[in-house]
Formats: structure tokens, sequence, C-alpha cells
């Protein structure tokens, strides 16, 4: 087979593979995803994901609360 | 700024407040994308710290500080979840995963969320599908997404090898995207 199945493809941009792999297993999993739709719908989808996460657990505390927190845990360490 | 190991052994007063002002922030904001409560989180980075001062005589300088307080913090909240009875139990993802192909073609298309945007409602779903992961998982997805971590540093605050992480991304990024199809199938 010139290029991996879909599963395998899937598998490997679950994984993280899909973006370290090299050489010709690289230039193979590329293949199949340039040429199939199902696969790249499933890469954008993994992606959407990831930055909708990065996105959605992002924590933005009020500077008096970290400092109240800063203040705390130093008395905690007594320094 | 530069955080020496040996300023921090013997307690300086400004390395270890230079150590907070560094990492006490990004400890709370990790213990929350955990799932902790502010105040937990609060405790839990805390309770990291005093961890740390504990250890510090061991602490060979291998892996960074940064890398090595958030071990200690995954630890306290292992610790954490089973105090709590928190356990997740997982999920038979790739059972899951591989009913959608047949003889290693899709059969079932992945779907949802179509949308390139990132929606409130979308964001609610990570939220509440990052809740059905278990805490390795949920880690190992976190670490990766929202903290930009390498996966070096990940597979040493989890403690496991690169081929051991590649199988929990492959599990936790699979079960957040069959819980957000699900919920996307819902919403339509």
């Amino acid at each position: 087979m010139i290029t991996p199945s879909c599963q395998r493809v899937a598998e490997s941009i679950a994984s993280g593979e899909f973006y370290q792999a090299a050489g010709l297993r690289r230039i193979r999993l590329w293949l199949h995803w340039c040429v199939c739709y199902a696969c790249r719908r499933y890469r954008k989808q993994i992606e959407t994901i990831e930055r909708g996460a990065a996105i959605a657990f992002k924590f933005e505390r009020a500077t008096e609360v970290r400092e109240a927190f800063k203040k705390k845990l130093a008395a905690r360490l007594q320094v | 700024m530069e955080i020496e190991i040996d300023a921090l052994k013997a307690r300086k007063s400004a390395t270890v407040e230079a150590m907070i002002d560094a990492h006490g922030e990004q400890l709370v904001s990790t213990a929350l994308g955990l799932g902790f409560s502010e105040i937990d989180a609060e405790e839990l980075a805390q309770e990291t710290f005093v961890a740390f001062f504990e250890s510090v005589d061991r602490f060979e300088g291998r892996s960074t500080l940064k890398t090595f307080l958030f071990g200690i913090l995954y630890n306290k909240a292992r610790e954490a979840w089973r105090k709590n009875k928190r356990e997740i139990p997982e999920e038979d993802i790739e059972a899951k995963v591989d009913a959608r192909f047949t003889l290693g073609c899709w059969t079932s298309f992945p779907k949802g969320p179509e949308a390139e945007a990132i929606n409130e409602e979308l964001k609610g779903w990570i939220k509440e599908c990052a809740g059905n992961l278990s805490l390795q998982l949920r880690t190992a997805f976190y670490l990766k997404s929202a903290g930009g971590e390498t996966t070096e540093n990940i597979c040493r605050i989890l403690d496991v090898t690169v081929t051991n992480l590649g199988v929990l991304f492959y599990r936790a990024r699979n079960q957040m995207r069959e819980c957000i199809e699900m919920k996307s199938k819902g919403a339509s």
C-alpha cells in the first residue's frame, strides 16, 4: 500500500506521531492526509479542540488575589 | 530570571520569592485546569512548594525547576483525587474508535466541532468533556494544549515514556472528540 490506512493516519494524528514522523513514514502519512477528506476533517477537529482548550482553560486571577496567595505562601514557607 | 538552586536550598528569601513569582500562578492555573476549585487549587500549589522545600536537597537539576514542581503538583493532585474518591474509570476508547473503521477505512465519518471558530458553546463542551477524563489523561491533555509543554517535559512530569505519552494523547484526544461530537449532535 502506498499510503497508510485512514485508521493508522487517525491514530498518528491523535498520538502526535503525525507531527513528528520522519522520512518515508512522514511522506506516506502526509500524502494520505492530502487526499483524504475525512482524515483532514479529523485532524482539523482535534486541532480545534486543542485550541479551544487553550482558551477555555485560561485563568486570569485578579492582582489582589495573586498577591494574597503569594503572601500566604511566603508566610507558610517562613521566608 | 535565573533561579539559583543553591540559594533555594539555603532558603534565601529573595530567591524563594522569585521562585514563587515565577511558578506560583502557573501551579494554581494548572490545578484549576485539572478541575480543582480555586481554594483547593491554591492549597495544592502551596503544598507543592512545601513538599519541594522538604525535598530540595535531593533536587539535582536533572529536570528544570518548573518540571520538578509540576511533577510534585501532579502527585499531590493524585493524592487529592484518591482522598476524594474521584477516580474516573477509563473509558474503552480504543473500541469506540475501532468501531468507526472497517478494514482501516472510515465508516462513520468524524463529526463536530464543525466550525473552526471557538465559541462559548464549544468552550463549555470542552470543560464538561475534560471532566470525564481520568487525572492522568486530563493532565496530559491540559499540559499539551493549554500549558504548551513539550513532550519531553510532560513525560518527566507524569513519569511515563514517550510511547506511553502517545497512548495517553491518543486516548485523551479521542475521548474529547467523541464526547464533543455527542454534544454537538445533541445541540443540532
